[in-house]
């Protein structure tokens, strides 16, 4: 057949791994950031209280590295694998693989990435490489292909948790997500083919609540200055360039300044209502700083204003025009106006910047394996109904669940517990979930698999039911 | 906005590979396809449009690739046709004779309802509305589209 030949080619032909993680990072930074946040609050509370972890038998190579590991880890740290005999030198950078956490739905790593001969990392670095760990899944009995699309067995994307000025020290960590096409196999390798403290990336909001109605001071836009982003070019959106003013105007700098937490390369420079009579953010680059563009010149950045209440929310809050100018960047907004005022001082316009910055790149060869230890699931004997829905399998791990239903949306935002046998309550936030709707394949209804995760570990043997929108599931 | 299928995130790991095939159907460029692909999912965190259904979201990002990919050829400084790049760490490179080596040989305007129709497996209407043309329009190209890949395919065999 024609059509199945034509989707097996073209199934062959990428996108690259590196491309879609480039991507996820892009579309998913903003949200990392604040589960960053989350997880540091929670750390800090685990740390008080849980006094034996398993790792600090090895404190003494690198304590703070260590330290901050094990606050990463939190109430996992007991669960975590350590990792030994796993590492690599070259060009006077060694490379560490530390510890991981896995059952077979996600693995957590963490590695670390020391300068032995020299002073060249700061947090600013990034590292380019893979890390590889399982294979695809067998096919179960009738089926074609895994139920659900998606899922892989390496990673490309490593998140800085801390750098220890010190011991000259970057701690990393990368995760990959099974889902349901993927399995671990007991084995990982690392693989390093450079790192760079080049890029930096800002993903933060900036409170509006200082912004008055008042004109501040404007200035023509003059022909140094230089447009890489219209609204025209948001495409399809019932908003186009027309939105414009026709007054062509950027903030004067320096009026209203102001820093952006966690960032020195980047500040607020003006804010508020220009001659146009329209809300601008003009920011000022530090020295050496400047943002990423793509290959013809226009922005990768988004610009949008987020009011407190989710219900004023509206589309025209991100229509943007963005224009380099002399050390920074002017973004209008043309469609929020003075009459916007009480909504815009209750929100923030949040950042979305990769950008480049002073720093250096290094070269080389790292290349590492090891054995990955991981939890397995336990598929319990239950089927039954939850909340209208026909649930066909429950997986349990001591770090997550996993689950087949005909749900058409409603579990993916509902939080999951697991009720001890004394009656208390652990609660699983809702991870990645996958629907298909069987509708669009000459079926009905939907397929969905949706996942929660533990926000500690469970002792399987410990735990009576699991509970979900009220329905309890038995667990023993 | 609680569903998946207005979730930004979630959006990109379920279908920027569909995206990217679709872009790739289209321009025959890897590097094209992969900035195509981006774009589309800068254009959906930008502009966040509501969706109803996660059908919904699909035809949406197709959509909005196919404007994409078919803007790439509208830049003045490109050429009308790119050659297909070298990349060794990339995937593999479609064959000699194969069903896609035929699609891409099409012409350029019948390559996405091409694609729509054998990869996405999109109606006549769907397509149409995709790709903002008439369904007669579309099932001329489809058929003659068709008729072009027989002959292609049919010189590819061996003697």
């Amino acid at each position: 057949m024609l059509s199945e030949q034509y989707k097996r080619e073209m199934e062959q032909l990428g996108p690259r791994q590196e491309e879609l993680e480039r991507l996820y990072t892009l579309i998913e930074g903003g949200t990392d950031m604040k589960r960053k946040k989350w997880i540091g609050r929670r750390a800090v509370a685990a740390i008080a209280v849980c006094a034996a972890l398993t790792l600090t038998a090895t404190a003494a190579a690198a304590p703070a590295v260590w330290r901050s590991l094990q606050e990463h880890l939190g109430p996992f740290a007991p669960y975590a694998q350590y990792i030994k005999g796993a590492s690599c030198a070259d060009q006077g950078i060694k490379i560490q693989m530390l510890s991981a956490i896995s059952d077979d739905l996600e693995a957590r790593f963490y590695l670390s990435v020391r300068d032995v001969e020299g002073d060249r990392l700061n947090d600013f670095l990034t590292l380019k490489g893979n890390l590889t760990a399982g294979e695809k899944r067998e096919l179960r009995p009738g089926e074609t292909e895994p139920a659900v699309s998606g899922g892989m067995y390496s990673t490309s994307r490593f998140e800085l948790i801390s750098y220890d000025p010190e011991t000259k020290t970057v701690l990393f960590s990368a995760s990959i997500f099974y889902e349901d096409t993927a399995r671990p196999n007991g084995e990982g390798k690392l693989t390093v083919t450079g790192m760079s403290t080049k890029r930096g990336g800002l993903y933060a909001d900036v409170p509006c609540a200082s912004a008055t109605g008042g004109t501040l001071q404007s200035l023509p836009l003059s022909k140094n200055d230089k447009v890489i982003f219209t609204p025209d070019e948001l495409g399809g959106t019932g908003y186009t360039n027309a939105v414009l003013p026709a007054r062509k105007v950027v903030l004067a700098p320096g009026q209203t300044p102001m820093d952006i937490e966690g960032t020195e390369d980047i500040r607020v420079s003006s804010m508020g209502f220009a001659s146009d009579g329209c809300f601008h953010l003009r920011l000022d680059f530090a020295e050496g700083v400047e943002p990423e563009l793509r290959k013809d010149g226009k922005s990768t950045m988004m610009f949008g204003f987020y009011p407190e209440d989710d219900a004023a929310m509206d589309v025209r809050f991100c229509v943007t025009q963005e224009t380099l100018v002399d050390g920074g960047l002017d973004v209008l907004f043309p469609l929020i106006k003075a009459e916007d005022l009480k909504t815009l001082q209750s929100g923030s316009v949040h950042l979305s910047m990769p950008y480049s910055r002073p720093g250096t790149d290094i070269e080389g060869a790292w290349s590492t394996e090891f054995e990955l230890e991981h939890y397995l699931s336990t598929v319990l004997d239950w089927q039954g109904q939850v909340d209208g829905c026909q649930v066909r399998q429950v997986a349990l791990s001591p770090l997550s669940v996993t689950m087949y239903s005909n749900d058409k949306g409603g579990f993916h935002n509902a939080t999951l517990y697991a009720v001890k046998k004394d009656g208390t309550e652990i609660a699983a936030e809702p991870g990645g979930a996958n629907y298909t709707n069987l509708g669009a394949q000459g079926g009905e209804g939907w397929d969905a698999f949706n996942t929660w995760k533990f926000e500690e570990p469970i002792d399987i043997e410990d735990i009576s039911f699991l509970s979900l929108k009220g329905t309890l599931i038995p667990v023993n | 906005m609680g569903e998946p299928w207005n979730d930004p995130g979630a959006l990109a790991r379920q279908f920027a590979p569909a995206i990217y095939r679709l872009a790739y159907a289209r321009t025959g460029s890897r590097a094209d396809a992969e900035d195509v692909m981006q774009e589309v999912f800068l254009r959906l965190v930008k502009h966040r449009p509501v969706f109803d259904s996660e059908a919904h979201a699909r035809a949406w990002l197709l959509k909005v690739a196919s404007n994409c990919a078919t803007d790439l050829f509208r830049l003045p400084w490109r050429k009308r046709e790119e050659p297909l790049e070298e990349d060794v760490s990339a995937p593999e490179e479609p064959g000699a004779g194969s069903v896609t080596e035929a699609v891409l040989s099409l012409p350029a305007r019948y390559r996405i309802p091409i694609h729509l129709y054998y990869y996405e497996g999109y109606s006549v209407a769907e397509i149409a509305d995709i790709t903002g043309k008439r369904e007669g329009t579309i099932k001329s190209h489809l058929s003659r589209a068709r008729a072009l890949l027989r002959d292609k395919l049919k010189e590819g065999e061996p003697c």
